[in-house]
């Protein structure tokens, strides 16, 4: 298997990883229901 | 005047005016709006997802990342692309989900405005407030004086300027030192945020360009494969696009001392927990994993991916690939290789000095980001930290109390970056990323385990958080002077004690990184003191009052 001329899969799963990582980060943020507690402290 | 190699001096220096107008314009807004000591530590506790991220961002990659790392990424290969993955996972997705709502929930209960006095808080103690405030007072400074040796090396080397590197270093200093010590932490994350951006357009354009130059992913990859020199590395090395051999001195290094020592150490930075109290909201601290995310990944991916590239450009140049070429016919050390690249691959593209210039500026904005963050972390450990229980001692209470002064947190802050400047002198070269693998190992031995236990615990017990902390440093210490070759030369006391560099010289216990462990020691001892606080001194106590009652009877 190669990928972009990549055949060590060690390399390939640390391309993979990251990529994986920021699907992981963004999906987090966006599908995560916030607790709405204590909201007022944080405000001025 | 021209530059002797690189940069026209005249565009160079409308580029820094530019840069350090807008430096001192965002100080001064910082300044403005720091009107008591709790806004120099916290801000106004209400920033949002963006300001969180790139600052957050900005401040976890420095020039380490981009100069140091990618210098490693030239000579060992590839399989420094496990780090970009450790620091998206563990150094800004765990922190986030698992320690950031905690942090910032009980830090404004507590009234925590630093990272020693979160855990000082948590954990009733002025003697472990005063441990942590030490260790970054003492530690943190080798770790900024290597982000600043970087960033100035590369801003000499790119626009041929070595004859003023005495003077550049001191006037970069000066302009940090400013804007930190009047602006506060809103100075310091605004200012990330226009540095973040800067480093992020400076990373893709060298990306792009080396793509460019070499013919895109495939054919780069193909060519780095047929690389076969192993210049700068240890048996076990498989080329540039290989991982090295499971259990080789090179599979070790690689392995523990750049993988697991940052990867796992950059989760207790001090400077980046900081962050997580300044949020608004819970709800910013997830949105920013968004911008976060592919902000780290594009700086950190480009870096590693092009610094390993750098030896296809580098042979196809001058028949050597990048160690060899940079460190012995150029006589440069490790550290060089990333600014080398940049001077050489943009003089053959139109407008490559205008390139090189937004890649100089990337640069300094990654080293400035994190010296004013660290800048800021150090004096508030000692302007806040120690200077409270100082205070405290004195007063007749004894009790845990916070003492503000935005003087003191200032002359601390501007004395912390004299220091750092010292530091840059007596430190030697090539230890940019061994200096950061260094810092981060010992937070993480020292802090790891006692931050997840007292984030974590209905009743955090004192004696269990002092047991894991003493245990942590004092085998990271051992283990970092005495057995690991890499890091013994920071203070060679091994080498004046024994005559040796280390205990045990031609094994591969020598290239085992301090943290690999020091932390599991830490964690073991954390858990052990806490089974013994729980089950066996209550059952000690009860035996004891039952003697005592027996007796009285």
């Amino acid at each position: 298997m190669t990928f972009f001329g990549l055949t060590d899969p060690y390399i390939i799963g640390a391309y993979v990883g990251c990529i994986l990582c920021v699907i992981l980060c963004c999906g987090w943020a966006i599908l995560k229901k916030d607790k709405i507690i204590d909201e007022k402290e944080g405000e001025e | 005047m021209m530059a002797s190699e690189g940069v026209p001096f005249s565009m160079f220096l409308v580029m820094m005016a530019v840069f350090v107008a807008s430096m001192i314009l965002l100080g001064w807004y910082g300044y403005r709006h720091t009107k008591d000591n709790q806004q120099f530590l916290l801000g106004r506790n209400k920033a949002n997802a963006l300001l969180i991220a790139l600052s957050y961002g900005a401040t976890f990659l420095s020039a380490s990342a981009i100069i140091g790392f990618g210098g490693q990424a030239a000579t060992h290969g590839l399989g420094l692309m496990w780090l970009c993955f450790l620091n998206l996972a563990l150094g800004l997705f765990v922190p986030f989900v698992l320690f950031a709502p905690r942090v910032r929930k009980i830090g404004r209960a507590l009234g925590a405005s630093t990272f020693a006095d979160l855990l000082g808080k948590i954990f009733k103690s002025n003697w472990i407030r005063g441990f942590i405030a030490g260790l970054i007072i003492i530690m943190m400074p080798i770790y900024g004086a290597a982000v600043m040796k970087g960033g100035v090396n590369t801003l000499v080397v790119l626009t041929g300027t070595m004859d003023l590197y005495n003077i550049i270093l001191i006037i970069l200093a000066i302009v940090v030192g400013l804007y930190v010590v009047y602006g506060g932490i809103i100075a310091v994350m605004y200012n990330d945020v226009l540095q973040a951006s800067v480093m992020a357009i400076g990373m893709v354009v060298i990306l792009a360009v080396t793509l460019y130059t070499l013919g895109g992913f495939t054919a780069a990859f193909n060519s780095l494969s047929d690389l076969t020199a192993s210049a700068g590395t240890l048996p076990g090395f498989n080329g540039f696009t290989g991982y090295p051999s499971f259990g080789t001195p090179e599979w070790w290094t690689l392995t523990s001392t750049f993988l697991l020592g940052v990867g796992i150490g950059a989760m207790t930075q001090p400077q980046l927990v900081v962050r997580f109290m300044s949020a608004k909201d819970d709800k910013m601290l997830n949105r920013s994993l968004i911008v976060g995310s592919i902000f780290m990944f594009i700086v950190v991916g480009c870096a590693y991916t092009v610094g390993s590239m750098t030896n296809v450009y580098f042979f196809n140049e001058y028949g050597q690939t990048a160690f060899p070429y940079v460190t012995g016919t150029l006589g440069q050390g490790v550290d060089f290789i990333i600014p080398n690249y940049v001077l050489d691959v943009f003089s053959g593209v139109s407008l490559g000095e205008v390139f090189i210039c937004v890649f100089i500026l990337s640069l300094l904005c990654a080293a400035i980001s994190t010296i004013s963050a660290l800048l800021h972390t150090i004096g508030v450990a000692g302007g806040h930290d120690i200077y409270s229980i100082f205070r405290s001692r004195k007063s007749k209470e004894q009790k845990m109390e916070d003492f503000q002064s935005l003087k003191v947190n200032r002359i601390v802050t501007a004395i912390v970056m004299v220091l750092v400047v010292v530091y840059c002198y007596l430190m030697p070269n090539d230890i940019i990323a061994k200096a950061t693998s260094l810092f981060m190992g010992m937070t993480a031995a020292a802090l790891l385990p006692l931050m997840v236990y007292g984030l974590y615990s209905k009743a955090p017990k004192t004696k269990v958080a002092a047991a894991s902390m003493g245990v942590g440093t004092a085998t990271y210490l051992f283990w970092a002077l005495f057995i690991n070759a890499g890091s013994s030369i920071f203070l060679p006391i091994c080498k004046w004690l024994t005559g040796n560099k280390v205990l045990f010289m031609d094994s591969n216990i020598m290239y085992v990184d301090a943290l690999i462990v020091a932390l599991p020691l830490s964690a073991l001892t954390l858990l052990i003191a806490f089974a013994w606080m729980r089950w066996v001194t209550p059952k000690i106590s009860k035996a004891g009052s039952e003697k005592k009652g027996t007796t009285k009877q």
